[in-house]
């Protein structure tokens, strides 16, 4: 009881409520364009927070983050386009429902599910903060190593079809990472003489790149498209009732999103598929889903907004980001001078709770604002691509040039912009870059400083929560090539199968051609054989 | 070192696992389209190099309707909305943030007491 009136004394000053007030509606304005997803509008507002206080600046993006997710459902089911990346299974059964003419019922269901799953989580969250709390201190250097070590495991992994790919993007995050000045002796690495080079890569640089910049180029060389909306009549208040009548769906979606947010790597795709299946699997009409089914909805916008709560466990307890936005927030902390880690949970149990109450506060003042103000929001999703891009292009220049007022840094967006506007096209992810950089450098920092006290190989994981750690990661690994075997055998049975009637027919086409090409030169080697048989046959002449 | 290794053994992998076919007419759209890229990018970089010399508000309020214009939007309302968003962005993020961009050289010739106001603000 004590520690929630303390951490309600750091959230109750009239500057906190207000950055609250403009982190939720801004993000949900955010949110509901799509194009500019919470990534962008998190990078570019970084600098505009470093003058402010720690809490104020913390809460607008946290605000952003929170509640971006509730404003991008309104285009996926208006428009069936997500506003923001998570949003893309709920244009499953949102659009369906809007193409019956049901719109209002899937905005309000979705809206509902949202605060459900974002109300579940925290509160979840707040009920576990003290067990964390005396979980966090048996974290030390190796355990974070190890635990860093698994999320960038689970980065690559959860790429799936696109292993390969995702591991070489993580090792070139890593390597940007380590261009500038090695950490413990100051030695120049990867500077070729070059001062720009000196002071490294500035994350909050390639995170503008490779997001807000690449959007926008992606965005001027794309076309502007017509977009029709349908007008919204009537209240919103019906999704409550709707979600009360399916709690287990509902329940079960926001657990999985809370497990898989705490789990560095995972987040809400893993979230939103594990919260989908489990509802089609055990609705009693599985064939409406994706076709307007209201249990899909509430299971993928549940899910979705479970995470961000869940997903600041790892990085408030142990420093740890899961995903690229939690990334982004690892600096935003290290920027306001607050250090992420087991001494946070120690020493500011105030701080973490403030936060968890900030976000508390956040989705009941995103819900109110939604319910009353989305018809006048639906008008943002017609803000034409092209324009939009000029936009964003004029926002990056203040998110990347008030950082250090350097021109290289704007070069180097530049360049991070190009490539991710080619990862963009190639349909290649950019989080592995981000995630590599990142963990990364904690894996760097973390490793030396544990190596002080490591004799022989097994002193690494002598302790027990490192051992579980390690178990997982060997685990983890085990299960991922099983599973790439797997694969591998059923894509050679699809190759050689003749179930399907497509297949079967080109495939016997292929086969035959195959033989009797086979058959004929079998037949005019024999031919050969028999015409010049004197000349080839050596033990004859002999 | 393990990234220089990790990124060039699995890019390896991921390009020897590819199908291997020859480069058709859709690969050279897909080439032009990423190099017409490089011309938002000097958009961009002709922008960073004149704010500092004509300041933030000019140098914005010239590069949101040009870039607005090139893009295609040549009727008055997008050209005023172009201008409109970029007058606000410089007083949202350097009037009241007070984001720590440098005033133009240009803000010099001005008379004293605008000059110290327009570094500030503008």
């Amino acid at each position: 009881m004590e520690l929630l009136l303390s951490a309600i004394d750091v959230l109750a000053r009239w500057d906190v409520l207000l950055a609250l007030t403009v982190g939720s509606v801004g993000g949900v304005l955010i949110g509901a364009i799509p194009g500019v997803g919470p990534a962008v509008a998190i990078a570019i507002l970084l600098p505009a927070t470093f003058s402010m206080d720690p809490i104020v600046g913390l809460t607008v993006l946290l605000g952003i983050y929170g509640s971006s997710m509730y404003g991008g459902a309104i285009p996926a089911i208006l428009i069936n386009t997500p506003g923001t990346a998570v949003n893309a299974l709920t244009t499953y059964d949102g659009y369906p429902m809007t193409a019956r003419g049901e719109a209002r019922r899937a905005l309000s269901l979705a809206y509902s599910a949202s605060f459900f799953g974002g109300i579940f989580s925290i509160i979840c969250l707040i009920l576990f903060a003290p067990v964390l709390a005396k979980i966090a201190p048996l974290f030390g250097s190796r355990e974070i190593f190890l635990a860093a070590l698994l999320g960038i495991i689970l980065v690559v992994i959860v790429h799936r079809g696109q292993t390969l790919i995702a591991a070489a993007l993580v090792g070139f995050g890593i390597f940007i990472n380590t261009i500038g000045l090695e950490p413990v002796k100051y030695s120049k690495r990867f500077t070729f003489d070059q001062a720009f080079l000196s002071s490294g890569v500035n994350l909050i640089v390639v995170v503008l790149g490779l997001f807000a910049i690449s959007q926008a180029f992606y965005l001027l060389q794309s076309d502007d498209e017509k977009i029709r909306l349908t007008k919204l009549r009537g209240g919103l208040f019906q999704g409550l009732r709707e979600l009360a009548r399916h709690p287990r769906v509902a329940t079960v979606s926001g657990s999985f999103g809370v497990l898989m947010g705490m789990i560095p790597g995972v987040g809400e795709f893993t979230a939103q598929f594990l919260g989908y299946t489990y509802a089609q699997r055990t609705s009693k009409r599985p064939e409406d889903f994706g076709r307007g089914s209201s249990e899909g909805l509430i299971a993928s916008e549940t899910a979705n907004n479970a995470v961000p709560a869940a997903a600041m466990v790892p990085l408030l307890a142990l420093g740890i980001p899961g995903e690229a936005l939690t990334a982004m927030m690892l600096s935003v902390f290290y920027v306001h001078n607050v250090v992420p880690g087991p001494q946070l949970f120690q020493n500011q149990m105030d701080f973490v709770v403030a936060l968890y109450i900030a976000l508390l506060i956040l989705n009941v003042m995103v819900l109110v604002f939604l319910l009353f103000a989305t018809n006048h929001i639906i008008k943002l999703i017609k803000i034409p691509n092209r324009f939009l891009g000029v936009c964003i292009l004029t926002l990056s220049f203040v998110g990347v040039y008030s950082l250090r007022n350097s021109m290289s840094d704007c070069v180097i967006a530049a360049v991070f912009g190009l490539i991710g506007f080619v990862l963009k096209r190639l349909s290649l992810p950019v989080i592995p870059i981000i995630l590599g950089m990142v963990l990364g450098n904690i894996m760097e920092v973390k490793l030396r400083a544990g190596m002080a006290r490591v004799k022989t190989p097994f002193d690494f994981i002598d302790r027990p929560v490192a051992m579980i750690l390690f178990l997982l990661i060997i685990m983890v690994v085990i299960l991922h090539i099983r599973r790439v075997i797997a694969d591998r055998k059923e894509l050679k049975e699809a190759k050689w199968s003749n179930k399907h009637a497509s297949t079967n027919f080109g495939m016997h086409l292929s086969r035959r051609r195959d033989y009797l090409s086979t058959e004929r030169g079998k037949a005019v080697r024999a031919k050969h054989l028999t015409s010049f048989r004197q000349s080839t046959d050596k033990s004859s002449q002999q | 070192m393990v990234g220089i290794l990790l990124m060039t053994i699995c890019t390896g992998l991921h390009l020897w696992k590819l199908p291997r076919r020859r480069i058709n007419i859709a690969d050279w759209r897909e080439a032009k389209k990423w190099f017409a890229v490089i011309e938002f990018g000097i958009w961009f970089f002709v922008y960073v190099v004149t704010v500092p010399i004509i300041g933030y508000l000019f140098a914005t309020l010239i590069f949101m309707p040009s870039l607005s214009y090139r893009m295609g939007y040549r009727t008055r309302t997008p050209l005023l909305w172009s201008v409109a968003f970029g007058f606000g962005t410089v007083v949202l993020f350097k009037s009241f943030l007070s984001v720590k961009i440098p005033g133009g050289l240009i803000y010099e010739y001005l008379p004293s007491a605008l000059r110290s106001f327009f570094i500030l603000n503008f």
